[in-house]
């Protein structure tokens, strides 16, 4: 397998999901200042980077490799079906696109309602806390997946995600502004397919299933995920027009 | 249990269920049909995706 694929999607995966933590954290140091922000942040960080460093190795030690792989590709369906559902239902305008700014909005009010009681910096940490912890778990479940399916995809995997948290922290400091111009969707997209096609082709070796060409057959599958919601999005904006 | 099943599944009761279903099927034809077993696995996945479409939007 590819590890730069593999980067490539948690890549992705994680720079969406810090995206919208960066909302939060940015909220939060907006209202009770950078060093509360940052201190939430590096906690959840540090609570996610042991989930991995635990959980990753664990499992390739004491599971099976075809029970492992059968249960990880069965999870990674259900979160890229998660992604993807959600990618067709905005590209076809059934869903509303996220809105960074308005979310911004949002966490100062709530942020400043608490801000003159004497216990403001404290939910100003846990929501900062919360919001990287939330959003970063599932980044978090998909490297340990990853890691468990592939000897050597931790790396890959642990490189991408830390890639991308390093981009979003280092534009969040430098633009000090909700990320309103990163193409969520396109990359919810993305990241939706390929889990789809990792998650298939690893519970189908799980099954014991004959790839018509063997390895290779993970590119058939991207490609008919692909034509497959392509299709459903002309589908229901053709409803949608009606 | 119910935020689990959100984390998990998105909240959609039709991608358990077709996930369910492929597997099973494409399980239990795979001695018969070689690699057409795996033909209809991905035709249910991408069928199951198909109808969660149409599912009530979370």
């Amino acid at each position: 397998m590819n590890g730069w694929v593999i980067a490539g999607t948690t890549f992705l995966a994680s720079g969406l999901e810090f995206v919208e933590a960066a909302t939060i954290v940015l909220a939060v140091a907006y209202t009770q200042g950078w060093r509360t922000a940052l201190a939430g942040t590096l906690w959840a960080v540090g609570v996610l980077a042991a989930i991995v460093a635990i959980l990753g190795p664990a499992l390739v030690r004491f599971v099976p490799l075809a029970l492992l792989q059968l249960i990880i590709g069965l999870f990674l369906v259900l979160f890229g079906y998660t992604w993807l559902r959600k990618a067709i239902w905005r590209f076809a305008g059934r869903k509303a696109l996220h809105d960074e700014g308005q979310i911004f909005e949002r966490e100062v009010a709530e942020l400043r309602a608490h801000e003159a009681a004497a216990d403001g910096q404290r939910i100003g940490f846990a929501t900062a806390f919360n919001g990287v912890l939330l959003e970063g778990l599932e980044v978090a479940v998909i490297v340990v997946t990853f890691a468990a399916a592939n000897a050597g995809a931790i790396l890959w995997g642990t490189a991408g995600a830390l890639a991308a948290g390093a981009l979003v922290v280092l534009a969040a400091v430098a633009l000090r502004k909700p990320f309103a111009k990163v193409p969520e969707n396109l990359m919810g997209y993305v990241v939706g397919i390929m889990l789809l096609s990792f998650g298939t082709f690893w519970s189908g070796e799980g099954l014991g299933l004959t790839w018509w060409s063997g390895e290779a057959t993970l590119l058939w599958i991207v490609a008919l995920y692909v034509i497959g919601s392509l299709a459903l999005v002309a589908v229901h904006r053709t409803k949608a027009a009606a | 249990m119910k935020s689990v099943y959100k984390f998990v599944a998105g909240n959609s009761r039709t991608t358990p269920a077709g996930l369910a279903i492929a597997a099973v099927v494409a399980f239990a034809l795979r001695d018969r049909l070689g690699w057409w077993s795996a033909v209809v696995y991905i035709a249910v996945l991408i069928v199951t995706l198909a109808v969660s479409t149409f599912e009530r939007i979370q």
